[in-house]
């Protein structure tokens, strides 16, 4: 067996380095480690489980050697919940569903709990929301009944979402201050980017203050619902009436449609090295790594153990060349995180300011290693015999064996898994390893962050490989604006005012209603008039028809009668008096490139990072009245928006058209006026179409109306 | 029979309040080895794992002037091989079974364990028994592992915010007690100290008289004595007796009031109070002080300081019961737009309410369930169990069934024992405070 190969090879040495010990151990025997006693049967614990009606899954795991029954509700929503620029809500709404509820205030529930020694514990991370309750046997019933309250009616009262949102804003000033911290979520935002799981779960000191009752209540409204919950009890009960007290409890709360997951991807791996400049650090903290993968993924255990490798427990690469072999590090490791959409994978160690590159080239040297080489076979049988060695390690409370469950549970995978742990793990081969690594990893494309005195490292960046780098001042991080620094003159406790991109946009998506009400947007109807300036005079009575995100159609009467054009799911056509046609390709595109510059569209798209926003200063006198906004990538050829610098409303979109035969490219601009708000959105009921300084034309809208139900003949090609 | 036990079982005879729930009582046996290791077993086959808690009795607080910090560099020795494990291998033999190992050193002990499967136990013994009797120790090992803690210090200054608040509270409110130096010690007792100095260190403290051994999890008491006999009781014997003079700290006369500044965000406040010692008959209301202050959120400190005033981010209030005579103190990390001034106030009113008000039958009941429960979620697994067990049998000196035992007394406490402590130990002149401000900013200042 290996692992007695190794055993040997090590006594080997000892043996011969024995000659150099004190007098003392010259008496003491030399000796092999001894062979290990027969093993022990490992069964997975018993546990029960069942679905109430209304959807609750319900987890019982009985454990009678301690009076105690711990209470675990998990919610399937978290920070990834998050709505954009209000990065915090899913742990603000937990960290007050014990600060009172419809029938007890924070205090009564803190005495009630406080003086049966029970114990109690709430938060969110990015995929679940979570409350605990810990109470002694004989107030069971007590604890079940209080949880069941604090789930299904928090109050939310404004003095206790003070009083949290204070309490956030300042644990985040003493987070702030280690560097840990900062380089845990800049290295999130640099992988996830724009996906709600690039953004801190804890809230930004700029996110926090903006985050109203109404959000609260609607994140509470639209995900804590029975049927988007599990629930585990565990501890000093029996099964019966463990189940009996949860549908006492939980019988009766409606089960309700939860929201579909809209959020974007994450982006594809880049190379990426943001250093965050700490003057007075003597140390340097670092993170390397990259997107990585979901936890239901069939290659999970290989991965698990190739990064274990890398750097875990057992036959940790990193931590023997940096700290072992180099001396440069006091620890490092390398860890995996599987979320229910995406996952990353992550280097992470420290080492003293002048080491930096040293340190960041040996880091990176192992990621390519890993991919590149195989893995010896002593190597991953050292990490296999960690992984499933430790597994009666950590069944050995029943919270412990509770969170197993709630874990396969909670991220979907089959239930079988518990009891199959160790033998998966024994079945993965170099050859996998080889495969995963891969197919996962990519070296070349590792985002890379820094936090430390960037003049004593900086420069040994490009020597080991790095020459393209970005400085930003510690205290100037915001990893919530486009390019992670705070906006100038921006403070922490107040709503952005500074103009940086982000706040930009967020302004003009406020002016225009909200993002809540320009998501809530299915479908538009308007009707107007279009008059076309040049070449010939002309004007027509319109009907719009949109429904999002992809089906536009315009009616035309025109002076030889109707038209009709519509865009639909990949579609294009047109019919008019003469029959049904396919759009040529030059009018396709002209089509398509106006749905993609939907103004609505075009904001929900920046706002959930899809497009890359960036500020421009334009020419001329415009540049006083407006901020540009340009906005391009995901497949956008570049649109500015010019936003009024007053009322944040949007003045115009500029654009460039490809026109043959057009000498020079001569921007587009569609200038808007007359805003009106319809259900809540503000909708500009008169456009002017400019080419240079020639007018081509003019839209007026008569009647506009959202969210009417379009029949599916609204877009359907004729025969 | 010590008199602490006597105490208990007299209590029995009074009919006297009790917790709701009690907690079960450890279930062990102990036994002497003939070179003086004390061994304590306990069995439980939940889950086929086996925890194995080795206590030194020797900690920071053995430390002479000019010898700080050698406790800890031991805890970090003992990883560098003996005579038939080579350096670092320890943990590589735990790992490459699936167990954790790990040590600490605190004032009173250096601590080591290993948790593994079951079938590995005499592996673990085997590894714990070579280190107590062959440690290998040269000039080489000391100078690297002097670096290793020199870059543990530099981390630690960088580290966390308020990570080093104990230490600076000791380094204030003490003068002559050796509880005054940090665990890490003095850069500059490392770099003097000579390899005969360490190995001295070794030969004094690290023999089996001066050890005990908690073995928690799935074995067989009848085999695992042998197993014990046979790896560990082959260890020599010390051969020198071990000091326990420990300098004895002058009744302090007046309140001390310190201010100083350190990197930290928000401000912090400390009320410290000279006290007993662990096991001391005064020690027990004041584990009961501890949780009426900060257990909970209806405590009283975090009542009035953080949720009715908003002074503090965070604020609790506790003893530090050691082995010789430490403190009682209570903090508060202060919120931006508060002062220190108001802290501290509404600090020493709490500490000061103990002293006139007797405290009210609904808070010490809550009280009692609360350390009810403490016990409960403190004994779950077998390494809280073994750390529970070593404790009573190394700072209680043997007296191991104070594990259990300490229960009954601390819930028998009476509102006149809590008005008793208070009136003995929180009083002005008894009394530290120390004020921590960020780099230069001022007291409730915070930028960022």
């Amino acid at each position: 067996m290996t692992a007695c190969r190794r055993v040997a090879a090590l006594v080997a040495c000892a043996v011969l380095l024995a000659r150099s010990g004190s007098a003392q151990n010259a008496a003491w025997p030399s000796q092999s480690p001894p062979r290990p006693l027969p093993a022990h049967d490992i069964k997975f614990p018993p546990y029960e489980l069942r679905t109430l009606q209304n959807g609750m899954q319900v987890v019982v795991v009985m454990h009678h050697e301690q009076p105690a029954v711990s209470l675990r509700l998990i919610v399937r929503a978290g920070s990834a919940q998050d709505p954009a620029g209000k990065t915090g809500l899913a742990s603000l709404v937990a960290s007050l569903l014990d600060q009172g509820t419809a029938t007890r205030t924070a205090a009564q529930i803190a005495d009630l709990l406080d003086s049966v020694g029970g114990d109690s514990s709430t938060g969110a991370g990015r995929d679940l929301s979570f409350a605990h309750v810990l109470v002694m046997k004989d107030s069971f019933d007590l604890g079940v009944n209080l949880l069941a309250d604090e789930i299904r009616n928090p109050s939310f009262a404004d003095e206790e979402i003070e009083r949290q949102r204070r309490q956030m804003l300042s644990a985040l000033k003493v987070r702030y201050d280690d560097p840990g911290y900062i380089a845990d979520i800049v290295f999130d935002r640099l992988v996830y980017g724009f996906n709600p799981y690039g953004a801190p779960s804890d809230g930004t000191p700029e996110s926090l203050p903006r985050i109203t009752r109404a959000d609260l209540q609607a994140f509470h409204r639209h995900w804590y619902a029975p049927n988007n919950c599990l629930l585990a009890l565990v501890g000093d009960v029996v099964a019966e009436e463990a189940f009996a007290a949860a549908t006492q409890a939980f019988g009766d709360w409606p089960k309700r449609d939860v929201p579909a997951d809209t959020a974007s991807e994450p982006p594809p791996p880049g190379r990426r090295v943001l250093v965050v400049d700490k003057p007075d650090a003597v140390q340097t903290e670092v993170r390397v790594g990259q997107l990585g993968v979901p936890r239901k993924l069939i290659d999970y255990t290989a991965l698990d153990l190739a990064i274990n490798i890398l750097g875990g427990e057992g036959a940790n690469r990193l931590h023997r060349v940096l700290r072992m072999e180099r001396g440069l590090t006091y620890g490092a490791s390398a860890e995996m995180e599987t979320l229910k959409r995406a996952g990353e994978f992550v280097a992470v160690t420290n080492t003293r300011s002048e080491a930096t590159g040293e340190v960041l080239r040996l880091v990176v040297e192992q990621f390519n290693r890993l991919r590149s080489e195989r893995v010896g076979e002593q190597e991953l049988a050292d990490a296999k015999a960690y992984l499933a060695g430790n597994f009666p390690l950590r069944i050995e409370t029943p919270d412990a064996i509770a969170l197993q469950v709630l874990n396969v549970l909670f991220y979907e995978l089959p239930v079988d898994e518990l009891h199959t742990y160790r033998e998966r793990v024994n079945a993965v081969s170099v050859g996998d390893i080889a495969r995963v690594a891969g197919a996962y990893l990519r070296p070349d494309s590792l985002s890379v962050v820094l936090v430390g005195n960037a003049k004593a490292f900086v420069p040994q960046l490009k020597a080991v490989g790095f020459d393209k780098y970005e400085i930003i001042p510690a205290a100037d991080i915001d990893v919530t604006t486009v390019d992670l620094r705070r906006p100038a003159g921006g403070t922490d406790m107040t709503p952005q005012t500074g103009d940086s991109a982000r706040a930009v946009l967020e302004r003009a998506i406020r002016a225009k209603g909200g993002a809540d009400r320009l998501r809530a947007l299915r479908t538009v109807v308007a009707t107007g008039t279009l008059t076309v300036r040049s070449p010939q005079p002309v004007e027509a009575r319109t009907t719009a028809y949109i429904q999002y995100p992809d089906k536009f159609r315009v009616d035309a009467t025109l002076p030889n009668g109707e038209v009709t054009q519509v865009l639909a799911a990949g579609e294009a056509w047109r019919k008019d008096p003469s029959g049904v046609y396919d759009l040529a390709a030059q009018e396709r595109d002209a089509l398509r490139g106006n749905a993609a510059r939907d103004l609505v569209s075009l904001l929900l798209r920046a706002a959930d990072g899809q497009l890359d926003v960036r500020l421009v200063s334009g020419q001329g006198e415009a540049d006083r009245r407006f901020d540009t906004l340009r906005l391009s990538g995901g497949g956008l050829a570049p649109v500015d928006l010019l936003v009024d610098r007053s009322t944040g409303m949007i003045a115009a979109e500029r654009y460039i058209v490809d026109q043959p035969g057009a000498i020079g490219k001569v921007p587009t601009e569609e200038w808007y006026s007359d805003y009106r708000d319809v259900d809540g959105v503000q909708v500009a009921f008169k456009t002017v179409v400019r080419r240079g300084e020639a007018v081509i034309l003019e839209r007026t809208l008569a009647t506009v109306n959202v969210n009417v139900p379009l029949g599916e003949q609204t877009f359907k090609r004729p025969a | 029979m010590p008199a602490l036990v006597l105490a208990a079982a007299l209590a029995l005879l009074v009919a006297q309040p009790h917790a709701a729930v009690r907690p079960p009582r450890l279930q062990y046996q102990t036994l002497r080895l003939d070179n003086g290791l004390m061994v304590i077993l306990s069995e439980d086959h939940s889950v086929p794992i086996v925890h194995l808690q080795i206590w030194y009795h020797v900690g920071s607080k053995d430390e002479r002037r000019g010898r700080t910090g050698f406790a800890h560099l031991f805890e970090h020795l003992m990883f560098k091989g003996s005579k038939n494990v080579l350096p670092e291998a320890h943990s590589s033999y735990v790992s490459s079974v699936g167990g954790l190992s790990n040590a600490y050193t605190t004032e009173d002990a250096t601590v080591f364990w290993e948790t593994v499967p079951s079938q590995y136990l005499p592996l673990a013994l085997w590894l714990e028994a070579d280190r107590m009797a062959s440690l290998r120790i040269d000039k080489d090992t000391l100078a690297r592992e002097r670096e290793v803690v020199k870059e543990e210090r530099r981390m630690r200054v960088e580290n966390q915010p308020y990570g080093r608040l104990a230490e600076l509270i000791a380094d204030q409110a003490f003068t002559v007690s050796p509880y005054k130096h940090p665990t890490i010690g003095s850069m500059a007792d490392l770099e003097a100290a000579s390899v005969e100095d360490v190995r001295d260190f070794y030969r004094t403290y690290y023999v089996p008289g001066n050890a005990t051994l908690a073995l928690v999890g799935d074995f067989d008491s009848v085999q695992a004595t042998d197993l014990v006999k046979q790896y560990l009781g082959r260890v020599p014997k010390g051969d020198r007796p071990i000091p326990r003079d420990y300098p004895k700290e002058p009744p302090q006369m007046q309140e001390k009031r310190v201010t100083m500044e350190q990197p930290w965000p928000l401000p912090a406040v400390v009320v410290a109070y000279h006290v007993t010692f662990d096991g001391a008959p005064d020690s027990y209301p004041l584990h009961v002080a501890s949780t009426l202050l900060s257990d909970g959120r209806s405590s009283r400190i975090y009542r009035r300081l953080v949720y009715e005033t908003g002074i503090a981010l965070a604020a609790f209030g506790g003893g530090t019961i050691l082995e010789e005579p430490n403190l009682f103190y209570a903090v508060a990390v202060v919120q931006p737009g508060h002062t220190t001034a108001e802290a501290e106030k509404a600090l020493v009113a709490e500490l000061d309410r103990l002293r006139t008000e007797p405290v009210s039958e609904h808070e010490l009941e809550r009280a009692r369930n609360q350390l009810a429960r403490d016990y409960v979620q403190g004994r779950e697994t077998n390494q809280q169990k073994a750390t529970h067990l070593n404790h009573a049998a190394v700072i209680h000196h043997g007296d191991i069934g104070t594990a259990d035992a300490e229960f009954d007394i601390l819930v028998r406490t009476t509102a006149s024992d809590v008005l008793r402590v208070a009136r003995t130990y929180f009083t002005p002149q008894n009394r530290v405070v120390l004020t921590i401000v960020p780099k230069g900013g001022k007291p409730g200042d915070s930028s960022r």
